[in-house]
């Protein structure tokens, strides 16, 4: 206990000015007797009685005195320290990708483990600890006393190819242990970017780094179909070395496993540098860039890219139209399509094609897949066309929205247009103050790209970018024909499987997983090929500069010598107003004593 | 009606009792005491001369009719006893538990009782610094119930002077009998002279003196003002226990004083305390002071 104005204890002198009112006004006991003659001889020859220091007991007295020394107490503000009920640690660990280094063996991921082990040996027993991973922010363990149950679930976790999310993991934790006492302990490598952090007191980072690890990684990989010849591709690479010195490194490029490339550079410490490649592929292919370092770097899972190419994939598409050159042209440019022009069509026969332009003709009713109707409306829209808007100035675009890639519609004229508004839960993409001019409607199985004017009514067609509309648009429908890199995705995103029946996924660990019909599949966890029915269907890859940045981040985070604190934490508890309700307390009961001793004497 | 100061189990017991005394021929009635005079009682003791004036029915015919003298037969005269219980009500008397006011008068009323029984002729006056209320002489079993009656009625108050009380008791009354004192005898202004005067008049006294506990094992510690419960005079003091002592000591002297007095004027004397059991005071100690039989 700590009294923060021990200076008022001086006012427990005031006992002794109660102590002296009671001697003071300190009265006889009177003592009713049959007679006091018999005392009157013996008092006759007694001295006279002395001042008495001694005072009888008095309930009143001790009372006071202990309301006295509460009060008092109270005035010098006491502190009453006692440890903490409970304790609560939370501990995040990093499982990102960059936990996988092997700057310490065996890695950082394996050390940052045992040092939690450590950590846990010297918690007080009534530490109430949980386990965050950061990859993704989930609480492995919640609160528990049981080390054990905790072990074993430290046991179980495995660090992934995935980008950090370490500001999401310290919320989490921060929601934790938002009402109660604790500290939240994050062992990482601090392979992440430091502005999104704001540090409260109880947080403190454990680094799990040495001091000038190694590493050389693809940071970045593209590839794109080149208007030169069918089936030529260009791959774009970015390496760079975070290492603190020059790095050999050879640098191969493979199709199913077959060399095409082979550089051996050396690259400074801290330099990147970019290599293009071309090559002609006409079937499906297994694309693959690996790197290697002399001696190999401390991170291995960025040293690899890969993509699947599929450029022998057909998309049947149907023009129904009464004849529009424009489109018709446009749609034959691609060898991916193959053209059917009609000038009308029956429901039934619909899914035959992936795509299907209605060219100012009516389509039919409860219409499935990917549409396309130009200044055309199906019964079933729930839409009403308020006949023809003439030249509609255009009050809004939405730029960023892939189908206007690479598309300037500023300039664009319109001589006239359907007066409609928007489908309910359409996205507008086009439109002047009275009619909607583009707009998207997802529906159950119906994709609908509604344009409603007519091409020919507009100078759309002449300009530059009708025809890189026409290729966003394909691309937008299907992407898996038209996107070449459309096989390859970061680990941590989705991927979305098109593969009709039931299929088995095969991630890069060989664990399978059986899927059903189309699906997502949300667990790219692992860098490598995923392979669909023993075929390599993707690749996943790393492509995270913040995570092939291994070296540490000290300068800009404030790390903690010690890894807890904990144990010693002890709670402060004010007793203020405790002794003060106590000092009023026993001041009511002396006053009602005192009130009965008179109404007693009465 | 009265109602009983005494339970009746504890009445019939003191049936078997009476007051001892030698002033059997005081009374002015035929009692059950054997009188030393003859009179008209049952049993035969002589004859004498008819004279003028006696009375026909005792005259003897059977010798009048061999002597032709008149003859009256003399028998032994019964006579009744004439017993005082004094009380003092006087404020000292309150204190106690149970109070001595409250024991004096159960106490009076199985003597009362007992003399009642015994055809006795029993009255009783209560006294603090002057004769108070008093119940004339009665005899026969059924004044018990006014005897109770009245002493139901005493309640303690006001200062008490033994002297001048019992003084003028003894000049007032012209026939002596056995007066029985009951008092604490805690009277600044002594006891003796009144005693004295019952005794010059005749008087069988009996002093029966009741004090409490506290009065002989006083309480208390440090300093207090002792009160006179019937003066209210003050006395401020430090209670200790050699004070104690020096207390106990003076009320020893008091009483042997007492004592001393009794026996030099022949006085029956006990003292006792209100934690005696009653019925020990009335059967053992009362016995043995020889006041009952």
């Amino acid at each position: 206990m700590s009294f923060l104005n021990p200076f008022a204890l001086w006012f427990l002198s005031l006992a002794g000015v109660i102590f002296l009112f009671y001697l003071l006004k300190r009265r006889k006991k009177e003592i009713f007797i049959s007679s006091n003659f018999l005392w009157q001889k013996i008092v006759k020859n007694l001295p006279s009685p002395h001042f008495q220091w001694k005072l009888p007991f008095s309930w009143l007295l001790l009372i006071q005195i202990i309301a006295l020394i509460l009060m008092v107490l109270a005035l010098s503000n006491p502190l009453l320290f006692r440890k903490s009920k409970e304790n609560f640690l939370v501990i995040v660990l990093d499982t990102s990708a960059s936990m996988e280094s092997t700057d310490i063996l065996p890695n950082r991921f394996f050390v940052a483990k045992k040092r939690i082990e450590k950590v846990l040996k010297t918690l007080p027993r009534n530490t109430k600890i949980a386990l965050i991973s950061s990859v993704p922010p989930r609480v492995v363990s919640s609160f528990s006393d049981s080390q054990s149950y905790f072990l074993k679930r430290l046991k179980d976790l495995e660090p992934l190819d995935l980008p950090g999310k370490e500001k999401e993991a310290l919320n989490l934790a921060s929601s934790l242990i938002s009402k109660k006492r604790g500290e939240i302990l994050f062992f990482t490598d601090t392979s992440f970017s430091p502005e999104m952090f704001t540090l409260k007191e109880n947080m403190k980072f454990i680094p799990i780094v040495s001091e000038n690890p190694r590493n050389v990684g693809i940071t970045s990989f593209s590839i794109r179909s080149t208007a030169v010849q069918s089936g030529e591709y260009e791959i774009l690479i970015k390496i760079e070395n975070f290492s603190h010195k020059t790095e050999d490194i050879v640098l191969r490029v493979l199709a199913n496993e077959k060399l095409l490339y082979q550089e051996h550079l050396q690259l400074l410490s801290l330099k990147k540098k970019i290599f293009t490649y071309s090559f002609i592929c006409n079937q499906k292919t297994f694309l693959k860039v690996e790197l290697k370092t002399n001696p190999p770097d401390d991170l291995l899972i960025d040293n690899f890219v890969g993509i699947v190419i599929n450029p022998d994939q057909t998309l049947f598409v149907l023009l129904v139209s009464r004849g529009n050159l424009f489109l018709k042209t446009a749609l034959e440019t691609y060898p991916q399509i193959k053209l059917f022009v009609k000038d009308k069509v029956s429901l039934e026969e619909t899914p035959e094609y992936g795509l299907i332009f209605f060219d100012e003709i009516t389509p039919p009713p409860s219409l499935k897949g990917n549409i396309v109707c130009i200044a055309s409306l199906s019964p079933d829209f729930p839409l009403k066309s308020k006949g023809w808007e003439k030249d509609p100035p255009l009050t809004y675009i939405k730029k960023s929205h892939p189908l206007f890639r690479f598309v300037n519609l500023e300039k664009l004229n319109i001589r006239r247009a359907l007066s409609i508004s928007s489908l309910p839960g359409a996205k507008i993409l086009l439109r002047s103050f009275q009619t909607t001019l583009i707009q998207i409607w997802q529906k159950d199985d119906l994709n609908l790209l509604l344009i409603s004017f007519d091409l020919y009514d507009s100078d759309f067609p002449l300009q530059v970018g009708f025809p890189v509309f026409i290729f966003n648009l394909l691309q937008w429908f299907h992407p898996e024909i038209f996107d070449p890199q459309y096989y390859e995705v970061h680990t941590g995103e989705n991927f979305f499987i098109s593969r009709e029946g039931k299929n088995l996924l095969t991630d890069p660990d060989n664990h399978s997983l059986k899927l059903e019909g189309k699906s997502t599949f949300s667990q790219v966890n692992f860098v490598g090929p995923y392979k669909l029915n023993g075929d390599i269907y993707f690749v996943a890859n790393l492509l995270n500069r913040e995570e092939s940045n291994i070296s540490p981040q000290a300068k800009i985070y404030p790390f903690e010598k010690e890894e807890s604190s904990v144990a010693e934490e002890r709670e402060k508890w004010p007793l203020f107003s405790l002794l003060i309700l106590l000092a009023l307390a026993l001041l009511l009961g002396e006053w009602y004593l005192y009130y009965r001793n008179r109404r007693v004497k009465k | 009606m009265g109602k009983l100061i005494l339970d009746e189990k504890f009445l019939r017991q003191l049936d078997s009792l009476r007051l001892l005394s030698k002033k059997v021929e005081s009374g002015h009635f035929q009692g059950e005491r054997r009188g030393s005079k003859s009179g008209s009682g049952l049993e035969f003791i002589d004859y004498q001369p008819y004279q003028m004036g006696d009375d026909y029915r005792y005259i003897d015919w059977h010798l009048f009719s061999r002597f032709e003298q008149l003859f009256i037969k003399l028998f032994v005269e019964e006579k009744d006893l004439r017993v005082h219980i004094l009380i003092d009500r006087s404020f000292s008397m309150s204190t106690g538990v149970p109070s001595k006011i409250e024991y004096a008068k159960k106490l009076a009323a199985a003597l009362g009782y007992i003399a009642l029984v015994n055809f006795d002729r029993v009255g009783v006056i209560s006294f603090t610094s002057h004769l108070e209320e008093s119940l004339p002489q009665r005899r026969g079993k059924l004044q018990i119930l006014e005897l109770f009656s009245f002493l139901q009625k005493i309640s303690s108050n006001g200062e008490t002077n033994l002297n001048l009380c019992l003084d003028k008791f003894a000049s007032r009354e012209r026939k002596a009998g056995i007066a029985i004192v009951i008092s604490d005898l805690l009277d600044e202004k002594g006891y003796q002279k009144g005693l004295l005067s019952l005794r010059t008049h005749g008087w069988e006294v009996s002093l029966i003196q009741i004090l409490e506990e506290k009065e002989v094992n006083p309480e208390g510690e440090g300093g207090v003002v002792l009160v006179d419960k019937e003066t209210h005079k003050k006395i401020e003091t430090e209670i200790t226990s050699s004070i104690i002592k020096l207390y106990q000591k003076a009320l020893g002297n008091f009483l042997k004083e007492i004592e001393n007095f009794c026996e030099h004027y022949q006085i029956k004397y006990l003292q006792t305390l209100t934690s005696l059991p009653l019925s020990s005071l009335i059967f053992k100690n009362l016995r043995r002071k020889k006041v009952l039989k």
